[in-house]
């Protein structure tokens, strides 16, 4: 068996580390990239979608306000899309997110390109992972899911329909990862690491406020964002503190180490994310 | 004794019979027992009318396979306004057959559909290739010994995730849920 | 041979039995069947494959045509994809393509009005039946009982608005947005140029959030920032503008006017500016009386120095803007405030803002009696035999529906719609059009044929043009295709801006009066989200879905009061309301309580409580204009919605 991994070509190693910095300087609240995330991602359609817990949606645009400590009018509004962070745990090469080290059947589990998978028809739906997850972006099917009549038209076949009692989150679209490797192969390109995708929600702002890419390249735009004075993770205050004291701080748990990164040059956003 | 022979023989005659029964509708369901409308030799194409696999089983320009070929695969060769019988052996010659059909009909059912779940991607699969050039799986790694045979009887139907995964183990290729499935 | 008993033949049956349960377990079929009873009663569904395929279309939903990518799986439009990013309802309409009640085939009220009652009738006899009603209308020299409500200036727009000239009738009305307002105060619509400017100060209008032409919006704004251009946005609530915006001027509600002519005054007295406009005089003598700067600071909250601040900041910029039109997709103002608002342009003597006419598609003489200055005047004050609607929904956008909707049921309406409306409820023939993704684009694109029996609603109008006696001579072409290059045109206003002295006059009593009333405290202002806009968005779940919890959630509408106020009145967050204009009352709505509010105001969304609107929108919440103030601007014609009152209880 050890002749075989002569023969492996290295190509076939992903590299990656897919993450998304998302501008919310420039976020204007439009909702497109959650209309678009529900269009590609066969959401299930229900007459009634306004109970906002329980609702089927990856990705979800919040209204955040400062007006829990200030009066009007020095008050401000921004909107925050929230989809799955992918988070990674204390140690990006053997990531151990929060909902995954949870699941008692493997129905979620992190790819090699760090994105956290999340296979509804293997879920037997304890929600152990909904509750775990620090940033509620995992989403319980109480309800059959339901494309009617002629809604049904528009299911994308990439992406599988999913069925009651299942959880589902964000995947920052995997489909789209793989329907890209398969023009790039088509076109003669067989370097796993040679092929770039767009999530649908990055493709579909229009002021281009989330931004998708490579965070092991340093030369990407995700990364370089990433690093910006005004880049902060939800709820994530560890980031704040000094070396030494992350170190020790991470030894005593797992932080869940999200690669969503959010930029915004209002400190109150930022305070907002430490429950003062 | 008597008295348990009336219990035993419709027991095993029952279960015999509704063993079978449920079988065949098992494979019937599964596809297994697919309806194969037009007869082909996969052998005869292959090693002497000079085809391969990517003659008729094609690709779109995105990469996605198209499936089983569709009738126009065939008439590629077979022209409908050929001659029915040709001396020459190297010129296909019209087959009669095909005139009931469209060049759009796929008249035959694959015996194994591929389930809504999973994301297979025939061309990276087929595409790859060690670092001296070979191929690491061929069509009939999966699909059985299709350019042996000379009708279109089932070679192999279930392929369930363990094939898959086997195989990937052992090329050292990752087992990790989104390399298949959304 | 011994007796066969009741015994042996239960022995039989139960070995039958268990052998036959032994066969199915051992068969396999357990699982299978399993897993069939799991696909069958949670109702699985697998997608129909098919060929990946991209296909480019030109969305022709507004005059921006975005160029759109549809991927198509086998003849299935999936998914739109745009390189400059449309805006949301692009995004929804796919929702629209495939929604499932959609109008399949032209339809004849069956049942009384409002009652939902359609039957399917052919294009041929709908065409007969409206066309006669429009030409007995005309010989009997009535044809201005025949009149036309538009969505905005599109293409069908156009085509309606030639057809009922054409046939001897000035009533075509469109509804209200920055630039219909713009047209009864101003003389025409501002064209700003957006781009090249470098200080924007915006009266209420809400840039960011679906104002105008969205899609040219999110680029200007980006354009903005790097180019370090300042937006001054004067507004009463806090929202996506406000925060966005360099910065924030906070005044009282519905003084957005009154600031505007504190800081023309400022320019006209302190720094002499004047304008070349028509009646500037009489109106700047009426500006310098009676809004000195202490009176303006005290009506609107900002101070005298920032009202100074702010005046000598708009005439130092270079190409300065000032935006007027409050609102995002449903603009309302009052007239005395657009002139204000537009007059500090012509005092800053900006080269940004012009002010531009529809050309329309030809020359054509318009008879008839003088129209309404604006479609709630037309609603209030005059009659009409024949209504056509085109892709509008006045029944339900107007503050002035339900009145509208009793005068309906005494005339012929004919609505162009492809989803039944609050309109449609109302009408006698209810024609179906199409989605944007429908029937060929200016490139002759085509991605999917109309949905069974829906046309354009531009076709729709030449087919019934041409069997208009008098009309037919007006249309030469054969297709909306064929019309559509010469659509969209607008030209250069010759007559130019005026300002009018006489509405100003009592401008500041009429406040004070509106101020006064003790019996409504509060000011009732709109809040608008970009993906519903005043109505349209919320057909489509997918749009349910983007819709925040202190929107409308567990089915209740929320209406947003500062927690200042919330002490004073006595409520507390998640409190049942009603609220009670001197129109009506609307309830029951919850309170939450948020300083993104005035003090004072109780923060409305729009887009709510639609009658008819597919059942994803069909009784969800409450229509908010319904006890909006409807008194009509005397230029515009329009009433000024964010002015009205409330109590709540």
């Amino acid at each position: 068996m050890n002749t075989n991994e002569t023969h492996v070509t290295q190509e076939n190693k992903m590299k990656r580390r897919w993450g998304m910095a998302i501008d919310l300087d420039k976020c204007t609240g439009c909702g497109q990239c959650s209309i678009a995330c529900a269009q590609e991602n066969n959401l299930p359609i229900f007459e009634d979608d306004s109970d906002q817990p329980k609702r089927v949606a990856y990705l979800e645009l919040m209204k955040v306000t400062n007006d829990r400590d200030a009066k009007y009018p020095n008050v401000e509004v921004t909107f925050i899309p929230k989809m799955c962070q992918q988070c990674e745990g204390n140690d990006p090469s053997n990531p151990k997110p929060p909902c995954v080290s949870v699941c008692p059947v493997v129905a979620t589990d992190v790819g090699d390109d760090g994105v956290v998978s999340q296979v509804w028809s293997r879920c037997i739906g304890c929600r152990y992972c909904q509750v775990s997850c620090p940033y509620e972006a995992r989403a319980f099917n109480w309800w059959k899911p339901r494309h009617e009549g002629s809604f049904k038209k528009s299911l994308n076949s990439d992406v599988s329909v999913m069925s009651r009692g299942t959880i589902v989150k964000c995947t920052f679209c995997s489909h789209i990862w793989k329907r890209e490797r398969d023009k790039a192969v088509a076109q003669g390109i067989t370097d796993i690491n040679a092929v770039l995708y767009t999530p649908t929600c990055a493709s579909s702002c229009p002021t281009g406020a989330i931004v998708f890419g490579d965070l092991n390249d340093p030369d990407s735009e995700v990364s370089k964002l990433s690093k910006d004075k005004r880049a902060f993770r939800l709820v994530h205050t560890i980031d704040e503190k000094p070396e030494d004291e992350k170190k020790r701080l991470m030894k005593l748990k797992d932080y869940p180490n999200p690669k969503v990164y959010y930029l915004s040059s209002r400190q109150w956003v930022r305070d907002m994310m430490r429950f003062k | 004794m008597k008295r348990s022979l009336f219990f035993i023989i419709p027991f095993i005659v029952f279960a015999y019979l509704s063993l079978i029964l449920f079988q065949r509708a098992c494979d019937y369901t599964m596809n297994l027992q697919a309806e194969k409308r037009l007869p082909f030799n996969h052998k005869t194409h292959l090693t002497q009318y000079g085809a391969d696999c990517e003659t008729c089983h094609q690709y779109y320009d995105n990469g996605r396979f198209k499936g089983l070929p569709t009738v126009a695969e065939c008439t590629q060769c077979h022209d409908r306004g050929g001659e029915v019988h040709n001396p020459d052996p190297t010129v296909p010659t019209k087959k009669a057959m095909l005139d009931s059909y469209k060049d759009t009909d796929k008249p035959w059912q694959a015996f194994a559909a591929q389930p809504d779940l999973v994301y297979f991607s025939h061309k990276v699969v087929m595409t790859a290739t060690y670092e001296d050039g070979r191929k690491k799986s061929r069509c009939g790694s999966c699909h059985g010994d299709k350019a042996g045979s000379t009708t279109t009887e089932k070679i192999k139907g279930k392929m369930l995730m363990g094939q898959c995964m086997d195989c990937h183990t052992a090329l050292h290729i990752s087992n990790k849920c989104l390399v298949c499935h959304d | 041979m011994k007796k066969i008993e009741r015994k042996d033949f239960l022995l039989l049956g139960g070995g039958a039995i268990a052998g036959g349960l032994t066969g199915y377990v051992f068969s396999g079929a357990p699982f299978l069947s399993f897993q069939w009873l799991v696909e069958w009663t949670q109702d699985q569904y697998v997608p129909t494959k098919g060929e990946e395929k991209y296909l480019q279309k030109l969305c022709e939903y507004c005059p921006n045509k975005c160029q759109i990518s549809i991927r198509m799986i086998g003849d299935r439009a999936v998914k739109v994809e745009s390189s400059n990013s449309c805006c949301p309802l692009g995004q929804a309409t796919l929702q629209l393509l495939y929604h499932p009640e959609r109008i399949k085939t032209p339809l004849k009220r069956t049942g009384s009005k409002g009652s939902d009652k359609f039957a399917p009738v052919s294009w041929d006899e709908a065409m007969k039946d409206i066309s006669s009603k429009v030409n007995k209308l005309v010989k009997d020299n009535k044809a201005d009982m025949i009149a036309a409500v538009n969505k905005d200036y599109s293409l069908s727009g156009e085509l309606l608005e030639r057809m009922i000239k054409a046939s001897g009738s000035a009533n075509v009305y469109y509804e209200s947005s920055e630039k219909t307002i713009a047209q009864g105060a101003l003389g025409g619509f501002a064209e700003y140029d957006f781009a090249n400017t470098d200080c924007i100060i915006s009266f209420g209008a809400k840039l960011l959030e679906g104002w105008g032409n969205q899609c040219q919006m999110n680029q200007h704004f980006l354009n903005w920032k790097k180019k370090g251009v300042k937006l001054i946005q004067v507004d009463t609530n806090c929202s996506t503008t406000t925060s966005l915006a360099d910065e924030w001027i906070a005044v009282k509600p519905g003084t957005e006017g009154i600031l505007a002519l504190g800081m023309a005054n400022y320019l006209i007295k302190e720094k002499g500016r004047t304008s070349g406009a028509p009646n500037f005089a009489a109106w700047s003598q009426i500006v310098i009386n009676q809004y000195p700067l202490a009176k303006v600071s005290q009506l609107t909250g900002v101070d005298v120095k920032k009202i100074k601040e702010l005046a000598d900041t708009l005439i130092q910029a270079r190409n300065p803007i000032v935006v007027a039109g409050k609102g995002s997709k449903g603009v309302s103002s009052s007239s005395v405030e657009m002139q204000a608002v537009y007059g500090l342009n012509t005092l800053a003597r900006t080269g940004a803002v012009a002010l531009k006419a529809p050309a329309g598609m030809g020359a054509i003489a318009t008879t008839g009696k003088a129209p309404a200055a604006g479609l709630d005047d037309f609603i209030k004050n005059r009659d009409f035999e024949v209504m056509f609607v085109n892709e509008a929904d006045p029944v339900y956008k107007s503050v002035l529906g339900k009145n509208l909707a009793e005068k309906m049921e005494k005339a012929f309406v004919v609505s162009i719609t492809p989803l039944i409306n609050d309109t449609a409820l109302y009408s006698d023939y209810v024609l179906p059009s199409i989605s944007v993704l429908e029937g060929p684009d200016s490139n002759n694109a085509e991605i999917v044929k109309p949905y069974k029996q829906s046309k354009h609603a531009g076709d729709i109008i030449i087919g019934v043009a041409k069997l208009l006696e008098k009309a037919a001579v007006s249309f030469q072409w054969n297709s909306c295709l064929e019309a559509m290059p010469g659509a969209g045109q607008t030209k250069n206003v010759t007559a130019g801006f005026a300002f009018n002295a006489e509405i100003l006059k009592n401008y500041l009593n009429e406040y004070d009066k509106l101020m006064g009333s003790t019996e409504f405290p509060m000011a009732l202002l709109p809040v608008e989200l970009p993906y519903v806009g005043d109505g349209d968005g919320l057909a489509f779940p997918y749009v349910l879905k983007t819709i925040d919890r202190h929107t409308y959630s567990q089915g209740k509408l929320w209406v947003l009061i500062n927690r200042e106020s919330a002490d004073k009145y006595g409520v507390s967050e998640g409190e049942s309301l009603d609220i009670i204009s001197e129109r009506g009352e609307i309830g029951s709505v919850k309170a939450h309580l948020s300083d993104i509010v005035a003090p004072d105001v109780v923060g409305i969304p729009l887009g709510f409580g639609h009658l008819a609107y597919t059942k994803y929108a069909e009784d969800k919440g409450v229509n908010a204009k319904e006890i909006m103030s409807d008194k009509l601007d005397p230029l515009s014609g329009s009433a000024n919605w964010w002015a009205t009152r409330v109590k709540i209880s």
